[in-house]
């Protein structure tokens, strides 16, 4: 063994026991158990957070049921709506005649000279219905009216006529309008 | 925390904690039951219990220090107060109990801090050179080193080699 050995010094020294604790081993054990079921979470720190939290939602409140909140203006639109409906329109009509009115100019004269325009305003009426045909043929240039109609009957009768070579012509009148009537 | 392995390690380290904190401080047993009442509140149990109470109380014990010192402007007073640090042995051919506690006490902070926390702490070279921030070897050599100065200021006797 070394002469500076310290292990002979170490184990007296081990064999001395140091001053016991002063303090309660059951006083410690009970704070260290009530220590370690505490959260690790200071105690303040729950009650801060709520006290914040709702002071946020007291001021939101507030400012959601201010007052001097701009309010929302609704401007209604005028709506264009295109509606059909009938509209009775008086128009002023004439007074009607009581009796119709008699467009023969010649209807009631009597007298010779009027005869004689009475027949020229007839063929003129003729010829604005079914043409120059019915302009009456002179008897100096020979023939009569019906030998010269007859060749021309087929192409000048009025639509819807029948046309049969032999058969004397026969004009197809219309149905007698109520001017004709008239006239007549 | 289990309450069984809380208890076992008040019993069995508490004294020799409150011996490893009382250079640093005035009150060292404060200072070792509120390290106590911090482990119990670790949600898990560190892998080398001893090695974590001895820094702890080591740190605790600087700081309470620091603050005592801020507090009534007495340097030096900690380390000057003699107090019985052992139990007088029922052995009387041990050590005596005043003798190694002026002895210890008047040893150096670092050499004093080796002797107690491997001879009545259980720890490692190891553990007391992370504890204390150096390497094993140079907490083997304050442990020897220390030792050899308690010997000379305890009087006590070499052991030579029997002679052959």
């Amino acid at each position: 063994m070394p002469p500076d050995d310290p292990t002979p010094m170490a184990d007296a020294l081990r064999r001395l026991a140091p001053q016991p604790a002063t303090f309660s081993r059951d006083a410690l054990l009970f704070a260290a158990g009530k220590a370690a079921a505490q959260p690790l979470v200071p105690a303040w720190v729950w009650p801060s957070a709520t006290g914040l939290f709702a002071s946020a939602t007291v001021i939101l409140g507030g400012f959601l049921f201010s007052p001097s909140r701009p309010e929302v203006q609704y401007v209604e639109i005028p709506k264009v709506v295109y509606v059909e409906r009938f509209v009775e329109v008086k128009v002023p009509v004439p007074e009607s005649p009581a009796t119709p009115v008699n467009i023969d100019p010649f209807q009631e004269e009597t007298s010779p000279d009027n005869s004689e325009a009475r027949r020229m305003w007839q063929v003129r009426k003729e010829v604005l219905r079914w043409g120059v045909e019915m302009l009456p043929r002179s008897n100096a240039a020979g023939g009569s009216d019906v030998t010269v109609k007859e060749p021309n009957r087929g192409m000048f009768s009025p639509p819807g006529s029948f046309a049969i070579p032999g058969l004397p012509f026969r004009k197809n009148k219309p149905a007698p309008s109520p001017l004709d009537e008239d006239l007549e | 925390m289990d309450p069984d392995l809380l208890g076992y390690l008040i019993d069995r380290y508490s004294a020799a904690l409150i011996l490893y904190a009382r250079p640093w401080c005035r009150c060292p047993e404060d200072v070792v039951q509120e390290v106590f009442i911090r482990f119990a509140r670790q949600r898990e149990t560190p892998v080398h219990p001893a090695a974590w109470l001895y820094r702890s109380v080591r740190n605790a014990a600087i700081s309470a220090g620091r603050s005592e010192r801020r507090r009534t402007n007495h340097e030096g007073n900690v380390a000057a107060k003699a107090v019985l640090l052992f139990v007088p042995p029922d052995d009387v051919a041990g050590l005596d109990a005043t003798a190694a506690s002026e002895a210890l006490t008047k040893l150096p902070l670092d050499q004093r801090e080796v002797i107690v926390a491997h001879l009545w702490g259980g720890l490692t070279f190891e553990q007391i050179a992370e504890l204390t921030g150096g390497s094993a070897a140079t907490a083997w050599r304050r442990y020897s080193a220390g030792l050899v100065s308690l010997r000379k200021m305890m009087g006590a006797p070499c052991k030579t080699p029997p002679e052959k």
